[in-house]
This record gives C-alpha cells, sequence and structure tokens, in this order.
C-alpha cells in the first residue's frame, strides 16, 4: 500500500513536472519495465485531462463595482487614511521645526550670555564700575557710565598691576533700608575688631568702607554679613585682574561667592572663579524658573553658604576673633553702600 | 490554462504599489486582472455560483484592506489565492453538511451515455481530447461532481494544479503547508478523484 502511495506521488510528480533528473530516469524506467504502473500512469494522466478541460468559469458582471461598493461601505478605499498620514506628516514636520527653532533660541540666549562675560574681559572700553584709586573718595559717587569709562582710562595710567597674591576689589551693594543696613555692618566691623582696618567714610546718602585685612578676617566679616543680605537690592563684586582697566564683574554675588573668590590662592584662579561665578549667575538671572541654579546652589553648598564659627563662650570667640584677622590672603576692598532709589 | 506567472509579478508590483498609494485606477485593473481566476478557483471548489460571486468579492475586499500588509517576499499572486482558498475553505467547512445533501440529491440526474463516455475516458489508454470534454457540459458535471466529493482540502489542491495550473511550491504558499504535503495531497486526491468517477459512472 505504502509502495503504490509512493508510486503515484513518483508517478503525479512526472505528470506535473516536478521531479529531477535521477527521480525522472527511475520513474521512467520503471514504467518501461511494469506495465502495472505504465496503466497507473495513464490514468492517472487522464484523470488530470478531465478535470483541466472543465471549462473556465467567468465572474458576474459588474463584480468590480460591487467590491469597490463593499469597500466604500467598510471603510474608504485608500485615500482617506492616506491623507491623514499626509496630515499628520505635517504635523510631525512642524513640530520638528518648532522644535529645531527652539534649540536654536536656546543656543543664541547662551551664546549672548557667553558673549556678555567675555567680551567684559576684553572690552575695555565697556563701562564698568572701578574705583579710581588714587581719587578722592568724594570723586566715587560719579558713578555714570560715561564717568567709569573715564575712570577706567585715567586708572591706566594712574594704578600698577594689583600683587599675585594680594586680592584688589571692590563690592558695589544698594539698599533701600540704608540704615539698618549701615548699623548691621558698623556692628559686624567692631564685632570682629577690624576698626583698625576699616575706615568707614560716609559722602552724602552713600557710605565707602575700605577695607585692608586678611581673608579670614573678611570672610568672619562678610558671614555676620550674610544675615542681611537679602536686603540689597543688588550686590556686584569687581575684581581687579592682572591687566590694567580690566575687571571681572560679578552681578547679584552672594557672601559665599565673594569668599570662595577671595580665598584664591593665586590671581588667575580669583579670576577664572569670579568667571564661573558670573556666567552662573547671569544664566540664573536669565532663566525663568532657576531651578537648575537651586540644583547647582544645593550641590556647591560649600561656595555659597559661610560656616560661621561656633561660639561656646564668650572668652573664646575673643580669643579666637583676635588671632584670625592677620591669616590668609591679603584683601584690599573697597564696599560702596549706596540707597537704591 | 498556465499562469504567466513571470509577467504577473512584474505587472502586479506596479499595480499593488499603486494601489497602496490610493490609486483607485489601479486597484480596478487589479480587481479586472485577477477576477475571473480567483472566482474560477473559488467556484470550483466551493460548487456553487453565488457562494462563489460571494466568496470572490470578499476576497478583494479583504486584499485591498490588507493591501500594505502585503509583503513582498512572496507574490501577490500567491498572497491573493491564499486568502481565496483560506475564505473558500472555512465557507465550506461550516456549509459542508449542506453541500452534501444536495450533491446525493442530484446523483442519479446523469444519463447512461455520458456515463459510458466517462468510462471509456477513465479506462482507454489514449488521452481524453480536452476541447470535446469540455464541449460536453454533461461529462463536466460529472467531473465536478467528482471533485465535490473529494476532502475540502484534497479538492482545493487538484484545483490550484489541474484547473488553476500552479505548480507545487506556489501550491505549498498558498495553502502554507510543506511541499510533501503537497505531494501526498495531491497524490491521494488524484486517486480518490478517479476511484470516484468509477463510482459514477458504474451507479445504476
Amino acid at each position: 500500500m505504502t509502495d503504490n502511495l509512493n508510486i503515484d506521488e513518483l508517478l503525479n510528480g512526472l505528470i506535473d513536472g516536478e521531479l529531477n533528473a535521477r527521480e525522472e530516469t527511475e520513474v521512467q524506467r520503471l514504467i518501461a519495465h511494469d506495465e502495472r504502473v505504465a496503466q497507473r500512469l495513464r490514468e492517472l494522466q487522464n484523470c488530470k485531462v478531465l478535470v483541466g478541460s472543465l471549462p473556465c468559469a467567468e465572474a458576474p458582471a459588474g463584480m468590480a463595482e460591487q467590491i469597490k461598493a463593499s469597500l466604500g461601505r467598510s471603510a474608504p478605499i485608500v485615500q482617506p487614511p492616506l491623507r491623514i498620514e499626509q496630515v499628520g506628516a505635517m504635523h510631525l514636520l512642524l513640530r520638528k521645526v518648532a522644535a529645531v527653532a527652539a534649540m536654536v533660541g536656546l543656543v543664541a540666549v547662551l551664546g549672548a550670555v557667553v558673549y556678555t562675560i567675555v567680551s567684559s574681559d576684553s572690552d575695555t572700553e565697556r563701562p564698568v564700575a572701578v574705583k579710581d584709586w588714587e581719587r578722592p573718595v568724594g570723586e566715587l559717587k560719579t558713578v555714570k557710565p560715561e564717568v567709569r569709562v573715564a575712570a577706567v582710562t585715567e586708572k591706566r595710567a594712574l594704578k600698577p598691576a594689583p600683587a599675585e597674591m594680594e586680592f584688589t576689589g571692590r563690592l558695589e551693594l544698594e539698599t533701600k533700608e540704608l540704615a539698618i543696613v549701615e548699623a548691621s555692618i558698623n556692628r559686624a566691623i567692631e564685632d570682629n575688631r577690624l576698626l583698625e582696618r576699616i575706615s568707614p567714610e560716609r559722602h552724602g546718602n552713600d557710605r565707602v568702607y575700605t577695607i585692608n585685612c586678611g581673608s579670614e578676617a573678611l570672610r568672619l566679616l562678610l558671614a555676620d554679613l550674610d544675615n542681611i543680605w537679602q536686603k540689597f537690592d543688588s550686590a556686584r563684586l569687581v575684581v581687579e585682574t592682572d591687566r590694567v582697566g580690566e575687571q571681572v564683574v560679578v552681578e547679584s554675588v552672594g557672601t559665599g561667592q565673594v569668599i570662595e573668590i577671595v580665598k584664591q590662592d593665586s590671581l588667575a584662579a580669583r579670576i577664572a572663579v569670579a568667571r564661573d561665578f558670573a556666567v552662573l549667575n547671569k544664566m540664573e538671572e536669565l532663566s525663568p524658573g532657576k531651578e537648575m541654579f537651586a540644583a547647582i546652589d544645593d550641590a556647591q553648598a560649600d561656595l555659597t553658604v559661610i560656616p560661621k564659627p561656633v561660639l561656646t563662650s564668650s572668652e573664646k570667640a575673643m580669643k579666637e576673633r583676635s588671632s584670625q584677622p592677620e591669616e590668609g590672603q591679603r584683601v584690599h576692598l573697597i564696599i560702596l553702600l549706596v540707597e537704591h532709589q | 490554462m498556465q499562469p504567466e506567472t513571470a509577467n504577473i509579478s512584474v505587472d502586479d508590483a506596479d499595480l499593488v504599489e499603486q494601489c497602496r498609494q490610493g490609486d483607485s485606477e489601479a486597484t480596478e485593473r487589479l480587481i479586472l486582472k485577477y477576477q475571473n481566476r480567483i472566482y474560477n478557483a473559488v467556484l470550483k471548489i466551493c460548487g456553487n455560483t453565488d457562494d462563489a460571486a460571494e466568496l470572490t468579492q470578499d476576497t478583494f475586499v479583504k486584499i485591498i484592506e490588507n493591501i500594505d500588509k502585503f509583503e513582498s517576499r512572496s507574490s501577490f499572486y500567491t498572497w491573493a489565492f491564499r486568502i481565496a482558498v483560506n475564505l473558500t475553505l472555512n465557507y465550506c467547512q461550516r456549509s459542508s453538511r449542506l453541500r452534501f445533501r444536495s450533491l446525493d440529491a442530484e446523483e442519479s440526474e446523469h444519463d447512461a451515455q455520458t456515463k459510458q463516455v466517462l468510462k471509456t475516458y477513465l479506462t482507454d489508454d489514449a488521452s481524453p481530447d480536452p476541447a470535446a470534454v469540455a464541449q460536453n457540459k454533461e461529462l463536466c458535471e460529472m467531473v465536478v461532481k467528482a471533485l465535490a466529493r473529494l476532502d475540502d482540502e484534497q479538492r482545493a489542491v487538484v484545483v490550484l494544479r489541474d484547473i488553476e495550473g500552479m505548480n507545487y511550491s506556489q501550491i505549498a504558499e498558498v495553502l502554507e503547508t510543506e511541499l510533501g504535503t503537497v505531494k501526498s495531497r495531491l497524490s491521494r486526491a488524484r486517486g480518490e478523484l478517479r476511484e470516484v468517477m468509477e463510482a459514477i459512472c458504474n451507479d445504476g
């Protein structure tokens, strides 16, 4: 039975032309030697011809229209989905363009910030808050842009480059609560025994404190001023560089940032840190949410928070303070306190 | 009726692509190109003209709705026939009882002369003349009835090979089965078909 089925398969393969050369040769030899196999081949061939001779039926007329009608009922043929696809593609393209435009805008803003900072270092004609060291303190009130340019130009000729280890700078503070702030500053000076090293002067409503001390003494002073720092409407630190007439201006500076800049052991390091803070503060100022900078501030807590000395007794505090002011870098700082209009 | 598969494939690729892009004219050309062949195969498998028309229509609706899913790894020709044969075999499975009752009722309608002609074709050493067979309507009806007696899957293999003219590989693609299965199924189908036709000839 199995042999017959296998022979039938081979015979059908021969009829349909599906055998390979070896199989065909084998089957032909089988047919030639066995009449029953030859008879079976003819039967299968005739069967195939009978089925294959059946007339072809044609589809009913209007089949195509009926199919199109069915397609219309079930779903719009192909064009509507294509249209939706095109609209979707257009929306996607518009969104991509908007995203690219936003990216370009962001890069432009950042570029402008960086340019502002960098150009402040190289543009010597830029109006900056600079003290004319050789002039009487009374002339410091002329802090108008055009006057500042003149002051810078004049300073180039008069002031020598600051020493490598000495910090030289100017801190400009504006407040609406001038009396309260002045009292706090005076108390801090007195508490830190810096009366000999700080010479406060009054010019109209403005106060000028010329400080010559060590960086540690300044740190203690600023630590005391940290409590009133929020009363300043603006706080700007101008750091002198080794090039005459060039300064780095740090807007919205904090007490921690001032200390961080001052305590650097070289002029180059002070300038680099000041530039970093200038960029950071500028970006924070331009950032609507300021969340990023809050996170940065948290991460750099040591840069912005001044660790105050822990006082366990008045004697200890007195002892510590009497020995600390001479420590650290030499600092020459002018604090200009003006009333905010 | 041997399909010109090479030419069909080249033309089909263009038509299918145009059809995918919503070209209704290409869709219509695709329908007109295959409607008779699919209808003929479906009719020979299901045995009823109305059902064949409906199944053919359903086949094309399904083809066009799923044209985006068609992958060019297989030919459109075998893909379209796969849909048609699947739909038809599913239909046959659902309506098998009704179909057999209908065949039994028509069993005794053939005259003795036609039966003798068929018997001659089956036993004669000479091959039957296809033209003469096609012109003998009574004889064709007997062959169709013999086909209807086969299992659905065996009938589908015989139709795809002897009527549609597909090779074994194409049949395997359409039925989604192995080549060996096609060979054995076709061999059994032809053997049984011959026995059924002999039985029809000898009956009454």
